[in-house]
């Protein structure tokens, strides 16, 4: 039985992880920090560890698709982060990417 | 030191040295906003477990270390053996070792070579090659098997104590480094390194040919070399047991630091009796090639005699360190409040 609970868990991780990108994509469209960026996604029903999403904001931003900077707000220094142009793109083309595959999951599910 | 900066302490270790600041900055600010955060909604101040729960979902330091790593290679065969946290250590251990196997084993073809000895390139690269694959075999199965630790138990860390890398040769600021626990993955390394070396001493006539290679055929170790066989092993033993007891009992610094003491004084009086036959090497034949064999046994010996000197000033080194932290220990317990 724990054998099974742990192969759900592995696959139930593998399904999020793919769809982590899109769903930090989309939420940087207006600009966020890490920890707000956090919250927010888990308010959406998106719970990630701080040590998964902080390490990708900074994979994210290496390949082009974020862009961040240091600013001030409530007297504290923050590293802000939102999408870059080339992010736009790529965010519109997953969109609609996840949505042909979401439309095919539904076709198969329906039978 | 706070527990905040404890742990970003305990990250920064593990980061490459251009990200670190920027990295830690980045994090320290994200944590301390989510503990403000909190304390708005509880309208008060977290106490210390609200604080230690914050930190413990931040992720064991190695692993979020890792992931902020750009480098993401692994060593991977049907499953992976090695992931992207581990592999640059992996591969610093890896270089080192090799490199120096491949200076010794030049170090003796040279002298082979000087003395006149028929040297053959594909005698060179097999003794290379058996060096590289004993040693690749030996060092990846530890980081494998520390890796598969790492995997199974990824919660297994105390925020109140998150290790540091402890290896000298990677250690940044070693004289911070945490007197309060004994890291797991150092026990783990030490237990399955003196294991291996243990093994190695069993098969010394394997070794002498891996060694040696092609010269292994006209030479033969000192007897000396066996005078120090059972010391030797006497010692690695201590050595296994203090690693298996600190992985049981991290908290049993002091513990560690005596035997490790102990153990380097005892390598030191080994060093010194081997210093004192200062023949290591000898013919073991006797034909018409004797004039050149000899000058390739008095260059080996010649090498041996620098290597046992550079051991006995690093040994002299290691003493030195584990007195000052076994000093250091002592003023921290005397410091703390009855």
């Amino acid at each position: 039985m724990s054998a099974d609970n742990s192969l759900f868990d592995n696959l139930r991780n593998e399904l999020r992880r793919g769809s982590l990108v899109l769903a930090v994509l989309t939420q940087l469209r207006s600009e966020q920090y890490g920890y707000t960026l956090r919250k927010a996604l888990a308010e959406h029903g998106m719970d990630i560890d701080e040590g998964t999403l902080y390490p990708l904001l900074r994979r994210l931003e290496t390949q082009g698709l974020l862009v961040s900077e240091w600013r001030e707000e409530e007297k504290r220094n923050k590293r802000f982060y939102r999408l870059s142009s080339d992010g736009k793109l790529i965010l519109k083309q997953l969109l609609v990417e996840w949505k042909s595959i979401d439309a095919s999951l539904n076709g198969i599910l329906k039978g | 030191m706070e527990l905040v900066d404890r742990y970003l302490k305990s990250v920064g270790s593990y980061l490459p040295k251009k990200q670190k600041d920027d990295i830690l900055r980045e994090l320290s600010e994200n944590i301390r906003s989510e503990m403000e955060d909190q304390e708005k909604e509880l309208g008060r101040p977290l106490n210390d477990a609200e604080k230690e729960a914050v930190v413990k979902r931040h992720g064991n330091p190695l692993l979020v270390a890792g992931r902020y790593r750009q480098d993401q290679r692994s060593v991977a065969f049907g499953g992976q053996w090695i992931g992207p946290e581990l592999f640059p250590f992996y591969l610093k251990v890896l270089t080192f070792n090799l490199g120096l196997s491949s200076l010794v084993i030049l170090t003796l073809f040279t002298g082979m070579f000087a003395s006149g000895q028929p040297i053959t390139f594909s005698g060179l690269v097999g003794a290379i090659f058996l060096q590289f694959l004993i040693q690749g075999a030996i060092i990846t199965a530890i980081f494998a098997v520390v890796n598969a630790r790492l995997a199974k138990y990824p919660e297994r860390w105390d925020p109140q104590k998150p290790a540091h890398l402890a290896a000298p040769q990677f250690a940044e600021e070693r004289e911070d480094k945490n007197h309060d626990r004994v890291p797991r993955v150092e026990s783990a390394t030490q237990f399955f390194a003196l294991t291996a070396a243990v093994l190695c001493f069993r098969n010394l006539k394997v070794m002498t040919h891996a060694i040696f290679g092609p010269a292994a055929k006209f030479l033969w170790l000192a007897p000396a070399w066996r005078q120090i066989y059972w010391p030797l092993v006497v010692v690695a033993i201590i050595g296994m047991f203090q690693a298996a007891a600190n992985f049981y009992y991290p908290g049993w610094v002091r513990f560690r630091c005596w035997v490790q003491m102990g153990m380097n004084a005892a390598s030191l009086a080994i060093v010194y009796f081997l210093m004192q036959a200062r023949v290591w090497v000898r013919l073991s034949v006797a034909d018409g090639t004797v004039d050149i064999h000899e000058r390739t046994v008095a260059i080996v010996n010649q090498s041996v005699f620098y290597t046992l000197l550079i051991a006995a000033v690093i040994l002299i080194g290691l003493l030195i360190v584990d007195v000052r932290r076994l000093l250091r220990l002592r003023n921290t317990e005397a410091s703390k409040p009855a």
